[in-house]
């Protein structure tokens, strides 16, 4: 099956098999690794990626589902040389450790604050209760995702 | 005082740029162009002898071998070990296969295939036949007379009914006023580190070396399991310590390794296998199950005069780690309390069923949910607050610890205790949960405490060496090799900062290597909370010297007395003539192309001291009487940290402390099927993490008052951050609930149940 998509901004066309999972095209066929295998039944969130403005688990995602749509990843954040907020947010606030639950946490963010880019406490902890994280008790997390929503009420 | 550069800033992590960008490459995420892909057959029976095993379907195009018990050696290995001297105290009793089965979802064959894909479909079509033999389940069934040997050296360690011990001071001649009995069972739990198990190993026919990749805790250990088994030098077996997805123990022992790196050597290729959550699951390691028998004497005003434990550890099917988690387990008891009459003993046995291991903490959690309900038992039987009768027990700072015979240093029980106190403004919040209960609602409230404390070296158990080379670059940026295996939490930077504060140099020129065993020295692993403690010693040791080199170098270029020349800043200027001076990098040249000498050192240092980490945990709680739920209202960890070189990343390493022991007190168990000895939740559908929805604001005190042989006052806080947890939580729930549950965790069922019971009672 022939594809056409958005990916990371770039238009783009792929021959695939449109069964294969998405997180498996993204890692192995298109190398981009920074979409990471947790568990491969959507429960951990690191495999999380934007598709059409929404958070979706490339576990539980068929690569002929991205046929026509938008999909951003952890690789196309940085635009320019230039950190997206939630990303330098994450720097700014130690929220990173490990780093393997990282990339999906700021993507389940990412599309908390494309929609809602002034999120409560209750619905930031709500945006990233599938993204697991076995480093922090989440405060950090938290912190920073506050910390961009903040910032981007002064800026663009 | 000088204010510090670095030490005590918040930095953030190390190499964050390449986490937060998806660029950071775990072993999980390698990729080459000829990468051949490892899976492996799990067992679909919990006990028996295999039979027959036919490959004959399982040969698909793209496969490129195929091992099971008939096709590879008859050699032993030790998952557990740090060194080629450690192979004579081994067990030994795991292979990369073999023909009895010894639990469900044991590896009976694996595939090495073109992609990952054929590899897994070429499993499923291999047929194998089992003769079942009997489950063993339980300590009884282990230890019976006529109980089927699981292994040449037996199903218990030491040996049935002989069990471990060690003591110190005579606690059957303690006098005493009350004995305070309880008991403790613990179920079992999964690390669940977000990164499964991954192991990359290349054969390289140009160079005949064998390359390893692991985001492994002991880059040497693994060397030394791996060369053995295919009987290699060790110099031509290269261990490399990637970025690591999280480990709390899981990646500290062995379980890929061998049988990747015997693919990669047997087909002179390059191979890597990365566990399915199901795998990492059965396949890996579990936190221990154990149940443990906690008997106290103590004085009428509340001095604890002896105390005893029993403990069987359930070790799963191989003993691994397990005998020596058990001995550990019993040699923390003396680090909390006074108390110098102790008696312990236990065993290691093992069934049927998947192996438990090596988890964050090596046994304080263990000591401290054996020993604190027990405290708070001998609290309530006395009418003694449970705070003020630890104060009455406590180790004061430089006393020595009787099990491990080793001095505690400058430990801090009693601030850890009473600042914590008035933080959580404790008699306030215990006054106002019995005021609210009295209301006889559907919600009870209740407050806990634990205390326990833990150890930053392994003195004076093993010789506690670290070593550390620094090379200054031409271009004045230094260059720091150290044996260390970053899991996360912050090592690096701290490595960083420790060199660039004693170099007082910018930062930013300061780059650490982790663990590779082909150029760096040898190193246990990272583990027992000693990489901080230790490592930072060397580092300071190290640097020290490479600014004594440099100090001489750009006297000798100044043409000035060293003991003249004065340094800050990357600048050296002499006393005398302050118009004279160098950077690092005239240093440089002038030693390279004037003296003739590089500017590097190594250094080994020695840590001949293990103080402790004293640290306690506070918790309100709120159970709900109809569902048996509890939610955290509050919760305070308290730290004798030292001196916390990362202040910011410390508190989201407690954070996780916090986060895993809630699982491990309230939620988190992974339940083996009795009847068939099958992992009941291998997944995360239904296991019972805290997410960032569940996890309760935590409040953190950490007591900076620094350590003199730490490394600017620094000790160890990771393991420790999740050992206080489990037992405050359970001190809250019976607080709340006027009971004494002592089965974790302590999950709805176990609630509902405690409180028909206490109905029954009543009635």
């Amino acid at each position: 099956m022939k594809i056409t998509y958005t990916l990371n901004g770039a238009a783009r066309t792929d021959e695939v098999r449109p069964e294969r999972r998405l997180i498996d095209y993204l890692r192995e066929d298109l190398h981009l690794t920074g979409v990471k295998e947790g568990c491969s039944e959507g429960e951990c969130g690191a495999c999380t990626v934007i598709l059409n403005g929404k958070a979706v688990h490339s576990c539980l995602t068929l690569v002929g589902q991205i046929d026509g749509g938008e999909l951003i990843t952890i690789e196309g954040l940085e635009q320019g040389g230039k950190l997206d907020p939630l990303q330098q947010a994450f720097i700014d606030n130690s929220a990173v450790q490990c780093g393997f639950c990282t990339p999906g946490m700021i993507l389940s963010a990412k599309a908390l604050l494309m929609h809602n880019p002034h999120p409560t406490e209750e619905e930031i902890r709500r945006a990233i209760a599938g993204n697991i994280c076995r480093c922090t008790g989440y405060a950090e997390i938290r912190a920073a995702i506050r910390q961009a929503a903040e910032g981007e009420e002064g800026g663009t | 005082m000088k204010e510090f550069r670095y030490i005590g800033k918040p930095m953030s992590n190390d190499k964050v740029y390449g986490k937060v960008t998806g660029h950071t490459v775990y072993t999980s995420d390698m990729q080459s162009v000829d990468m051949l892909h490892l899976k492996y057959k799990m067992s679909e029976i919990g006990h028996g002898m295999i039979t027959k095993i036919d490959t004959s379907r399982a040969w698909l195009p793209g496969v490129r071998a195929i091992y099971t018990w008939e096709n590879t050696p008859d050699t032993y290995f030790d998952r557990g070990r740090v060194s080629n001297a450690e192979l004579a105290g081994s067990m030994n009793q795991e292979r990369l296969f073999d023909r009895e089965v010894r639990f469900y979802g044991e590896r009976v064959a694996a595939v090495v295939a073109e992609t990952a894909e054929i590899a897994q479909e070429a499993c499923q079509k291999i047929q194998v036949e089992y003769q079942p033999l009997p489950l063993i389940m339980t300590l009884e069934e282990s230890m019976a007379e006529d109980a089927p040997l699981l292994h040449h050296n037996g199903n218990i360690y030491p040996a049935p009914n002989k069990p471990f011990h060690e003591s110190c001071g005579n606690y059957e001649s303690v006098q005493s006023d009350l004995t305070v009995r309880s008991e403790t069972h613990m179920g079992r739990m999964t690390h669940l580190s977000m990164e499964t198990q991954s192991v990359r190993a290349k054969y390289d026919l140009g160079t005949e070396r064998l390359t390893v990749w692991s985001g492994c805790q002991t880059s040497y250990g693994i060397r030394s399991t791996v060369a053995d088994y295919l009987g290699l030098p060790y110099s031509r077996v290269r261990v490399i310590k990637p970025p690591m997805g999280g480990s709390f123990g899981v990646k500290q022992e062995m379980v890929l390794e061998p049988l990747v790196a015997y693919a990669a050597y047997d087909l002179k290729a390059d191979v890597i296998c990365h566990f399915t959550r199901e795998e990492q699951t059965t396949g890996t390691l579990l936190r221990h199950n154990f149940d443990a028998y906690t008997e106290t004497k103590v004085t009428k005003d509340g001095i604890i005069k002896g105390i005893k434990i029993r403990m069987n550890l359930e070790a799963g099917a191989y003993q691994t780690i397990s005998p020596s988690y058990l001995r550990t387990a019993g040699g923390k008891l003396g680090k909390t309390y006074q108390c110098s009459n102790i008696d312990f003993s236990g065993y290691s046995y093992c069934t049927t069923t998947p192996c438990n291991g090596s988890f964050r903490s090596w046994g304080a959690s263990e000591e401290a949910v054996m020993l604190e309900p027990n405290v708070n038992l001998i609290a309530e039987k006395l009418g003694i607050d449970p705070v003020e009768l630890r104060l009455r027990n406590i180790h004061e700072a430089y006393e020595m610890d009787p099990m491990h015979k080793a001095n505690i240093g400058n430990a801090h029980f009693r601030e850890v205790l009473e600042q914590g106190r008035d933080r959580f403004q404790w008699e306030k919040r215990k006054q106002d949960c019995e005021k609210k209960n009295a209301e006889n609602g559907r919600y009870r409230y209740g407050v806990g405490v634990a205390l326990c404390s833990h150890k930053t070296s392994f003195y004076p158990d093993l010789s506690e060496i670290a070593t550390c080379t620094i090379m200054l670059q031409d271009d004045g940026s230094f260059l720091v090799n150290l044996p260390v295996h970053d899991h996360g939490c912050g090592a690096t930077i701290a490595m960083r900062k420790f060199a660039a504060e004693v170099l007082d140099v910018d930062i930013r020129l300061i780059e650490v290597n982790e663990a590779d065993t082909q150029y760096m020295p040898y190193d246990y692993g990272c583990y027992g909370s000693r990489t901080i403690y230790v490592f930072g010693r060397a580092v300071i040791q190290c640097a020290q010297e490479i600014l004594r080199q440099g100090k001489e170098i750009a006297a000798s270029k100044l043409g000035v007395f060293s003991t003249s020349i004065h340094y800050a800043d990357s600048v050296f200027w002499s006393e005398q003539n302050p118009e004279k001076k160098c950077t690092w990098k005239e240093v440089w040249e002038h030693a390279i192309f004037d003296l003739q000498k590089d500017i590097y050192y190594t250094c080994s240092s020695n840590a001949a001291e293990n103080p402790g980490t004293p640290a306690a945990f506070f918790a309100e709680v709120a159970v709900d009487t109809l569902l048996g739920r509890v939610d955290i209202l509050h919760c305070l960890s308290v730290h004798d940290i030292g001196k916390a070189i990362n202040p910011d990343l410390v508190h989201g390493e407690i954070g996780s402390g916090i986060q895993q022991g809630i699982g491990w007190a309230l939620r988190e168990e992974i339940k083996i099927d009795p009847k068939t000895g099958k992992t009941l939740i291998p997944n995360l559908q239904h296991y019972e993490v805290v997410n960032a929805y569940d996890m309760p604001d935590y409040d953190l005190l950490l007591i900076e008052d620094p350590e003199p042989t730490g490394p600017f006052g620094a000790k160890g806080v990771g393991e420790v951050a999740t050992a206080p947890i489990a037992p405050a939580l359970g001190a809250a729930v019976n607080h709340a609930l006027g009971t004494h549950i002592t089965h974790y965790p302590i999950t709805p069922p176990i609630i509902l149940e405690a409180i028909a019971k206490k109905k029954g009672g009543q009635a």
